[in-house]
């Protein structure tokens, strides 16, 4: 058999292997679930139950991950908001203050990481101080629902993926809760 | 009678050994010194023989750890209080782990400097199979350590957890594969590569790494696996509070190998820069270096430039690693949250200077040294002739006092056992093994031979 024509078979193997490799490469999707978590409807409170400019935990949509818990908060103007409390910065979980413990916001309410400072915007959850306004994402939000009758809070959903965060958009993400 | 006890043994030996022939394991040729030989050339045996304790006893800790977030912190209690030596394995595990680790870093600096790597002596294969292996160890203790879900288990899986979704463009598909869909099948995750994935990926390496000729010298193996076991008595394994999900972390750190990793994250650079990026880059350019050192050069002082880097890498390893212990200044302790971040621009500032300090001082020195060499040229020392200095009367006396401290050590570990001093069992079953290994260097040194030379030499 002449060299080019041993080449040729050569390089036909070599297609083939490659050829049968390839349908297994989707096996990425078994170690990274596309599906990351289903998000049913889940009542976590009602609106007679936080007075303005306070917060309270709950985990969603499991019940003891620690990082699927998340707050409610009740801003100052009355308004709801809910988000997953998992920094994106090294993954510490986030608290609501009342007052900026940070000179810089001072008589503001703000939420910060415990750990190593990250600063945060009640309304919308974008990163405004520490190290999280480097990375530059903010937190995960809830979807909420407030039913008209009796006041009761539903989470419907999440924004962003949790420990990751969201890339935070004034203009599509859906702040304001539903009422239903 | 004891000539056909010894004519058996021999006999069977040979059966064995000539059946043995038609198997892979004749390709590895074992060698078992009868002197002693510096500990440096026992470095990577050692690494591995810690491998080989961990499989052990890790193996045996399966049985009762639970790989559930809420299942795994009481079941690692339940090692810790209630199970017969329990704690023992746990303790030799954690040890074993470190040491592990230990060996390995000094392994790799030691074949650093002698240029062991070098092409010369085809020696890139090994180099490269062994820096994989290094990161995968790192890899496997941390995995390891964090199969306790206490706090300093919680930071860890947090870091790990942040590098991975920090990663530019495949961010959120790299933190997916760690976590899956929640802390449950993390767990999972973590558990399966710790006892299972990476062990195995480091025994297919370990064939590529592990030279044809192996050292195995049984003194120096014996004093190492006691010493851990007695440093797990001295020093016993903590558990650490339990990792609360609502609960603020307040002030944990890593284990002492990843503390300079954590100096760096904590110096307010990007997590993955500090994390990721540059550790990536510091193994590459570990993997690298016999491409770059390429000449036949093979002494400390023929390289000056390879051995400064090396000796300002260790410089840089030293600062950070005692840096993340400390609060945002290295010479005052870590008391409070407030310490955590550290200014970049001091932090990368005294790298710098300690790089460069100890770069130029290795240099210059070597240099130096190589002129003053080449001014007058010294005649080597003579050899001193070899002797051997135990004549058979003292060799008796002191394996007779050796056993007796055996025999006495048995007693005193069993009546520990039984009243339930378990740090004081592990001391001693430690001393015992290290007076064994004492034992058994007295004999090669009378008999200039290895005892079993029969059964390990091919």
């Amino acid at each position: 058999m002449s060299e080019g024509k041993r080449a040729f078979l050569k390089m036909l193997a070599i297609v083939s292997a490659i050829l049968s490799l390839l349908p297994f490469t989707p096996i990425i999707e078994f170690v990274a679930p596309a599906v990351a978590a289903k998000f049913p409807r889940r009542k976590i409170g009602n609106v007679e139950e936080l007075i303005p400019n306070s917060y309270k935990i709950f985990f969603y949509p499991g019940d003891n991950d620690p990082y699927l818990t998340n707050m409610l908060i009740r801003l100052p103007d009355g308004q709801y908001r809910a988000f997953n409390r998992v920094c994106v910065h090294l993954q510490c979980l986030v608290r609501y203050y009342p007052q900026s413990t940070y000179a810089q916001w001072k008589g503001q309410p703000t939420i910060e990481c415990p750990c190593h400072g990250s600063v945060y915007r009640p309304s919308d959850a974008a990163p405004i101080g520490g190290p999280a306004a480097q990375i530059g994402r903010g937190l995960v939000l809830l979807k909420l629902e407030i039913e008209k009758k009796s006041g009761d809070i539903y989470v419907t959903g999440m924004v962003g993926q949790v420990g990751f965060g969201r890339y935070v958009n004034e203009k599509t993400d859906p702040l304001q809760p539903v009422e239903a | 009678m004891l000539d056909l006890v010894n004519q058996l043994f021999d006999e069977t030996v040979d059966w064995v050994k000539q059946r043995l022939d038609r198997t892979s394991f004749a390709a590895i040729k074992m060698n078992v010194p009868e002197r002693f030989l510096s500990p440096l050339a026992l470095l990577g045996v050692l690494t591995l023989i810690m491998f080989v304790v961990l499989g052990v006893t890790g193996a045996l800790l399966l049985f009762y750890y639970v790989p559930t977030f809420e299942g795994s912190y009481g079941s690692v209690v339940r090692i810790n209080d209630d199970v017969t030596y329990g704690l023992m394995l746990r303790n030799i595990h954690y040890h074993a782990s470190n040491a592990m680790v230990l060996l390995a870093i000094i392994h790799m600096f030691n074949y650093y400097f002698k240029a062991r790597y070098k092409s010369v002596i085809r020696g890139e294969i090994l180099w490269l199979t062994g820096v994989i292996l290094g990161a995968m160890t790192v890899l496997e203790a941390y995995t390891g350590y964090d199969l306790i879900f206490n706090e300093r288990a919680a930071l860890a899986i947090n870091i790990g957890r942040a590098l991975s979704y920090g990663t530019p463009f495949i961010g959120d598909i790299l933190g997916q594969i760690l976590i899956g869909t929640g802390i449950q099948d993390l767990v999972l995750r973590y558990y399966s590569l710790h006892i299972f994935i990476i062990p195995m990926m480091m025994l297919l390496l370990l064939g590529l790494h592990i030279p044809r000729v192996f050292i195995l010298d049984i003194p120096v193996t014996m004093i190492s696996v006691g010493s851990i076991v007695l440093l797990g008595g001295l020093f016993p394994v903590e558990l650490g509070t339990k990792f609360e999900p609502t609960v603020p972390l307040g002030i944990v750190l890593p284990e002492w190998y990843l503390t300079g990793l954590y100096a760096f994250i904590r110096s307010q650079i990007h997590p993955w820069v500090a994390g990721a990026l540059l550790p990536g880059l510091l193994l590459v350019a570990f993997a690298l270096v016999p491409f770059l050192d390429r000449d036949r050069t093979m002494t400390v002082k023929d390289r000056p430039f390879f051995t400064a880097m090396g000796v300002a890498f260790i410089g840089q390893i030293i600062l950070t690693t005692v840096w993340g212990f400390r609060a945002d200044n290295i010479f005052k302790p870590l008391k409070q949250e407030a310490d955590l971040p550290i200014d970049p621009v001091i932090f990368n500032a005294s790298l710098i200077i300690i790089s460069a300090v100890s770069y130029v001082a290795i240099y210059g020195y070597y240099r130096w040294k190589t002129i003053q060499a080449k001014a007058a040229p010294r005649a080597p020392p003579p050899r001193k002739p070899k002797r051997s200095y135990v004549s058979t009367r003292e060799l008796i006396a002191i394996m007779l006092v050796l056993i007796a401290i055996q025999i006495f050590l048995n007693f005193t570990a069993l009546q520990a056992h039984l009243t339930g001093i378990r740090n004081l069992v592990l001391v001693q079953v430690g001393v015992i093994l290290i007076v064994f290994g004492m034992l058994f260097h007295a004999i090669r040194v009378y008999l200039k031979e290895p005892l079993f030379k029969k059964v390990l030499l091919q």
